[in-house]
């Protein structure tokens, strides 16, 4: 240790190819990581970043390929290879046992990992290299009571304490606030000029900029090009992930209908994750009558919490929501709904729709208590049933008919028993969360036509995706989300484009 | 917080749970072999006891009351994804509602008093399973353990009171007075026992039937059941169907507590069920939670403890042995089954992907069906 | 007279509290491991029955004992089958479980004895630790007992240790809380959860001897009598840890003790109501304490990939 930068190739990862069904999830991919250098690994969701990692670590099998460390071709078979190889792998969930203490996870971590130390050298392990690396992590304080940050930097002690040649990091900022990022930063340079090879999976370029040396970009499962700090700009990386964003806007689409008044408007609104993060934090929006607005951000923008708590699934932790002049903000679901709020939710298996049951069932579900489709409690089988089969009609579900299981379903036709519970009393405001995800090419189109439909009927209409195509295509406005917060506004025309994926990856505006 | 595949086909719906009793009393019969007696004239003479007469047939549905009503509680909670483990606690306070009522409530005549005590005994019940319901909707605490510990609670009650203050003067058995004759659930067939409870039961196995099959309620139970978030963005109250799940399910229970002191027993009696409301969830789940294979179970293990009276065997004990010994072994024997052909069609389901992972988008079952759970 | 009272009270709640402790260290151990057992009263009923059986058969209470560890972990092996291979719901298991043992034993005390009593077999022997027995009150309730009682407020310490101080206790905690992450650092969960499943059978195996062949001498049926339901109560009122298990289970057999105690003497106290309340108190502790909360993962049985 000591002496900076050996530049020597520490591992290379040559023509990594891997399918998965329907996607070719890395194509040919090469990747080399040199001792003492921070390497970047930079692409939108689905570049294949995970899976060129996954592939290294041992999680998943190239299906072609080759890992060499130094010049030595090595066969990692499952994670126990990599880490006898002395790769460390940080990974965006945690892995930490939340009731233990940080110094227990370690002897824990460190035991099944073949090294016995007992408690003991286990919290001196954690105090030393905590002071080494500036980490202000206590070694008996159970992790369940640490702030997300200190939970991260927990698990990169864990991963340190392997004393490992190459660390992985993978989107390690994602939950971070803008001071723990820096710290975060400060310490990768470190382990840098120690001599571990680390590679960062990222996508906010300000924070990639600056701790890296070199940055790799991938794009839909291909290498773009790789290149060092120095030629790097924000403009070129964004472009260079992104691609020709302009080309994509479609210049056939008809011209943006004009916009009509608020109808559902969210004024500093903030809201807690599943990790007791804040995963919003004081989003202001507004939704117009007769628009789209496209939402767009990537994994972990805060996209999906704020579409929940508009709809009243997630509770607010601060601000106000404001429907035609009204707070809603302490509404529930119902109410909402009532109010004609419709909510295509983000996991339609997991949160749309209920498996078990028929269409007919799924289809009526939130309006089972009103007439015609019960009577004092009681279910009218014939309304229910007519309803479904007029829905079904309506919206092209492709079903032997309306007493099919949910779960028999192909995720396509699973969407659309989704929206057409939504959308078949024309709700003043559509709610949609990645309403196209995992959907072949018709199936979403199918999505596309029917969101614009309620738009042009008046609806006041959100769309949240990851997907910038489909914003581009659909949406009259767009807002990008990055960290919880709006980064910024653009129009969804060539211009706006361009800015979208510095936005995205966190450029301030 | 699915706990249960309710999606099978009818084949193993209604195959394992045959296949499985028929391999218990199997199992049973080695063993009553072991012991000396000869199982087929051992069970001959259960049969004979069990159906031989309309004495028998009345003493088997006599038997088969109190566990079909606890069992159809059972069922109806797990439909909504909910363990009452406490029926069995909820009996004895439904049991001690209708004796309250027996012995210090209104003097009225016949159907209006039984008919009272039958409603305490079902409030009483609903009350018992609220508790662990409200627990679970309102602190998230399982509801489990305490539905579990509210049985101690309600026997070593009834213990009190059927030993104390209740004790019928110059009794040395611990039981009340009997039952006044405005209370007493009468004979409905004459030259046997079988009361009019039995009656009360059969409307009760309709209406849960129906509530499940055809109501709000029901669909919106099967709904949390089966998806408790995805119920939550349909507008549902998750907390409000888990009370009210587990309230009616304890009503089955405290139902089937007050028939008993109504009607085959005309009394209360300390310790009068041996169990049945933990056999219910043994009978729930042979019935695989549908109304008619619980009325099934419930009648099987009815005949069996009928049918075990009449068992000639050398030891006294054996007999009462029989009963618990199928209901547990088959229902081993169920979850194993169940388990095993889960496993064949996971292996066949897997094979089946590997085969057609050309298409991305197919007909599937819920189980590939992908979400957004994007890279991680 | 009052110390008297006190000290009787004292030697039998410890000895009341024993067969308890037993039971309850082991479902402490396996609940730990997130897999809970409905069933402890019956692997307790198994350990009663095999305890009497074996100690019958052989004319040893040596041998009595470990027929009973046997026992326990017979019925625990089945749970264990049922859930952790076939993936059945626990609760379920468990519950079954309890159904079947009874049957079970009832009929074997039939078979073998040929009535619902056992013949009397031989007991462990009390036995006196000199000078400490002496102090007065506390005295005999700790260091005039039999082997059993000690050894079971021994395994105290001793689980204490195991649970905080080595990577055993560690890895027993990961699997009970975060399963896949637990796997995730190369632990073995399915293994490490049968180990603390078969523990707990033994465990209460040996709950359910120690009340047959060190107290009564002999087999009933239903001898244990809900005990393994207060063995479950107490690990959920001691929080999921050993002293506060212990401390549980001294006070539930110390109220049981008191009631004896006050019978014997004619004082009138309604025992069923001190009876309720180890349920009372552990409903009212979860519902208004705050912090009592069960391992994450418990009685649930994480996917295989």
């Amino acid at each position: 240790m000591g002496d900076v930068k050996h530049e020597g190739p520490l591992l290379r990862l040559e023509g990594i190819t891997k399918a998965y069904p329907g996607v070719l999830a890395n194509d040919s991919v090469s990747f080399e990581l040199r001792v003492g250098e921070v390497h970047a690994l930079l692409g939108e969701n689905g570049a294949g970043k995970s899976t060129l990692m996954g592939i290294l670590y041992g999680l998943q099998r190239a299906d072609a390929g080759r890992v060499l460390f130094g010049d030595e071709e090595v066969a990692i078979a499952e994670p126990r290879d990599a880490m006898a190889l002395g790769v460390a792998y940080v990974q965006q969930h945690f892995s930490l046992i939340p009731t233990l203490s940080v110094a227990e996870n370690l002897v824990l971590a460190l035991r099944f990992g073949g090294r016995r130390i007992s408690l003991r050298d286990g919290a001196a392990t954690v105090r030393e290299l905590s002071a080494r690396y500036g980490l202000g992590v206590e070694p008996d304080v159970a992790v369940e009571r640490l702030s997300v940050g200190e939970q991260q930097r927990a698990e990169l002690l864990k991963a340190l304490a392997r004393e490992p040649r190459v660390l992985i990091l993978d989107e390690p900022s994602s939950l971070l606030s803008p001071d723990e990022v820096q710290r975060l930063g400060t310490v990768i340079r470190r382990l840098a000029a120690e001599g571990m090879g680390v590679i960062l999976i990222a996508h906010k370029l300000d924070e990639v900029l600056a701790v890296v040396d070199r940055i790799t970009v991938l794009r839909r499962g291909r290498n773009v090009r790789t290149l060092v700090r120095a030629q790097a700009t924000r403009e070129l990386l964004g472009e260079l992930m992104i691609g020709d964003l302009a080309a994509r806007v479609d210049q056939q689409r008809a011209p943006r209908a004009a916009a009509g008044d608020d109808v559902l408007e969210a004024l500093d609104v903030s809201v807690g994750g599943d990790r007791g993060q804040t995963a919003v934090d004081g989003v202001s929006l507004a939704l117009r009558r007769g628009e789209i607005l496209g939402v767009a951000g990537l994994q972990g923008s805060g996209q999906v919490e704020l579409v929940e708590a508009l709809a009243g699934v997630r509770p607010l932790t601060g601000g106000v929501i404001r429907m035609d002049g009204r707070d809603i903000g302490a509404l529930g679901v119902r109410a909402r709904r009532r109010l004609g709020i419709g909510h295509i939710p983000a996991d339609r298996r997991r949160g749309g729709l209920v498996g078990d049951l028929t269409i007919a069932e799924n289809l009526t579900l939130p309006v089972a208590g009103e007439r015609p489709f019960s009577r004092f409690g009681v279910i009218r089988r014939a309304a229910v049933n007519d309803h479904a089969v007029e829905l079904i009609e309506r919206f092209g579900v492709r079903t032997p008919g309306p007493a099919v299981a949910v779960a028999a379903l192909s995720g396509g036709n699973q969407q659309k028993v989704v929206i057409a519970r939504e959308l078949w009393r024309q709700p003043s405001v559509v709610l949609a969360c990645y309403p196209t995800w995992g959907l072949d090419f018709a199936a979403a189109a199918a999505v596309h036509e029917e969101l614009q439909r309620q738009r042009d009927a008046g609806a006041a209409v959100l769309l949240a995706s990851m997907d910038l195509d489909e914003l581009l295509g659909i949406a009259d406005r767009i807002v990008v989300m990055q960290g919880g917060r709006v980064a910024g506004e653009v129009d969804a025309d060539a211009a706006g484009a361009e800015e979208i994926g510095l936005l995205m990856g966190g450029a301030a505006r | 917080m699915r706990l249960l595949r309710t999606r099978q086909g009818t084949l193993v719906a209604v195959g394992v749970p045959i296949l499985s009793v028929a391999l218990a009393l199997v199992v049973v019969g080695v063993l009553l072999a072991a012991n000396g007696s000869d199982p087929v004239a051992a069970y001959r003479s259960m049969v004979s006891a069990a159906f031989g007469s309309t004495f028998a047939l009345s003493t088997t549905i006599i038997k088969t009351l109190p566990r079909l009503l606890p069992a159809l509680g059972i069922a109806l909670a797990l439909r909504a994804g909910l363990w009452n483990v406490g029926a069995e606690g909820q009996i004895y306070v439904g049991a001690l509602a209708a004796a309250g009522v027996a012995l210090f409530g209104p003097v009225v005549a016949f159907p209006i008093a039984a008919g009272l005590a039958l409603l305490a005994a079902a409030a009483a019940g609903a009350a018992w399973g609220a508790i662990p319901g409200a627990l679970r909707a309102r602190r998230g605490i399982s509801e489990v353990i305490t539905s579990l510990m509210l049985v101690y609670v309600a026997i070593h009650l009834t213990n009190y009171l059927v030993e104390g203050p209740w004790l019928a003067s110059g009794s040395t058995f611990p039981a009340t007075d009997p039952v006044p004759i405005e209370l007493r659930l009468p004979i409905i067939w004459t030259g046997t026992l079988l009361n009019a409870g039995a009656l009360v039961v059969l409307g009760v196995t309709v209406v849960v039937a129906f509530v499940l099959g055809r109501t709000v309620f029901g669909l919106q139970l099967r709904a949390i059941g089966a998806n408790d978030r995805a119920s939550r963005v349909a507008g549902l109250s998750v907390g409000w169907v888990t009370v009210a799940a587990m309230a009616a399910s304890g009503a089955l229970a405290g139902l089937a507590g007050g028939i008993e002191v109504l009607g085959a027993r005309g009394r209360l009696i300390e310790g009068f069920s041996p169990g049945y409301g933990f056999e219910a969830i043994a009978i729930a789940l042979l019935g695989r939670l549908n109304p008619l294979g619980i009325v099934g179970a419930a009648l099987l293990f009815g005949a069996l403890d009928a049918g075990g009276a009449g068992l000639q065997t050398t030891a006294e004990g054996v007999s009462s042995a029989i009963v618990p010994i199928t209901e547990g072994l088959a229902v081993v024997f169920v979850l194993i089954g169940l388990g095993i052909v889960e496993m064949l069609n996971r292996r066949r389901e897997a094979r089946a992907m590997l085969a057609g992972s050309q298409s991305s988008e197919r007909a599937v079952t819920h189980d590939s069906v992908a979400g957004p759970v994007v890279e991680a | 007279m009052h110390n008297d009272f006190l000290t009787l009270l004292l030697v039998a709640g410890v000895g009341l509290a024993a067969p308890l402790l037993y039971a309850a260290l082991g479902e402490l151990v396996s609940e730990t491991a997130g897999v809970i057992n409905i069933g402890l009263e019956g692997m307790m009923l198994a350990g009663a029955f095999c305890g009497v059986w074996g100690a019958f058969v052989s004319g040893s209470v040596a041998v009595g004992f470990l027929a009973a560890a046997a026992g326990g972990m017979v019925v625990a092996a089945v749970h264990g089958v049922v859930c952790l291979v076939f993936r059945a719901n626990q609760v379920v298991s468990g519950v079954v479980l309890n159904v079947l043992v009874l049957g079970l034993t009832t009929f074997g005390i039939a078979v073998v004895f040929g009535s619902n009593l056992s013949r009397s077999v031989a007991t462990l022997p009390t036995l006196r630790i000199p000078l400490l027995a002496d102090i007065p009150i506390a005295g005999p309730a700790l260091f005039e007992q039999d082997i059993g009682v000690y050894a079971v407020f021994l395994m105290v310490p001793l689980l204490v240790w195991v649970l905080r101080s080595t990577p055993l206790g560690l890895a027993l905690k990961a699997v009970g809380e975060r399963p896949e992450s637990a796997a995730s650092l190369g632990v073995r969960v399915t293994a490490l959860r049968w180990c603390a499943l078969l523990f707990c059978g033994l465990a209460a195996g040996v709950g359910g001897a120690q009340l047959t062949l060190a107290g009564l001498g002999a087999f009933t049926q239903n001898v244990t009598a809900g005990r393994g339901f207060i063995a479950l109560a107490a690990v959920v009122f001691g929080r999921w840890r050993p002293v506060g298990t212990m401390v549980a289970v001294l006070l539930f057999a110390t109220a049981d003790a008191f009631q004896i105690r006050a019978q014997a003497l004619g004082i009138h106290v309604p025992y069923q109501l001190l009876a309720m309340l180890p349920y009372l108190v552990t409903v009212v502790a979860l519902a208004f304490v705050r912090g009592m909360r069960a391992p994450a993962a418990l009685g649930v049985t994480p996917e295989r990939s």
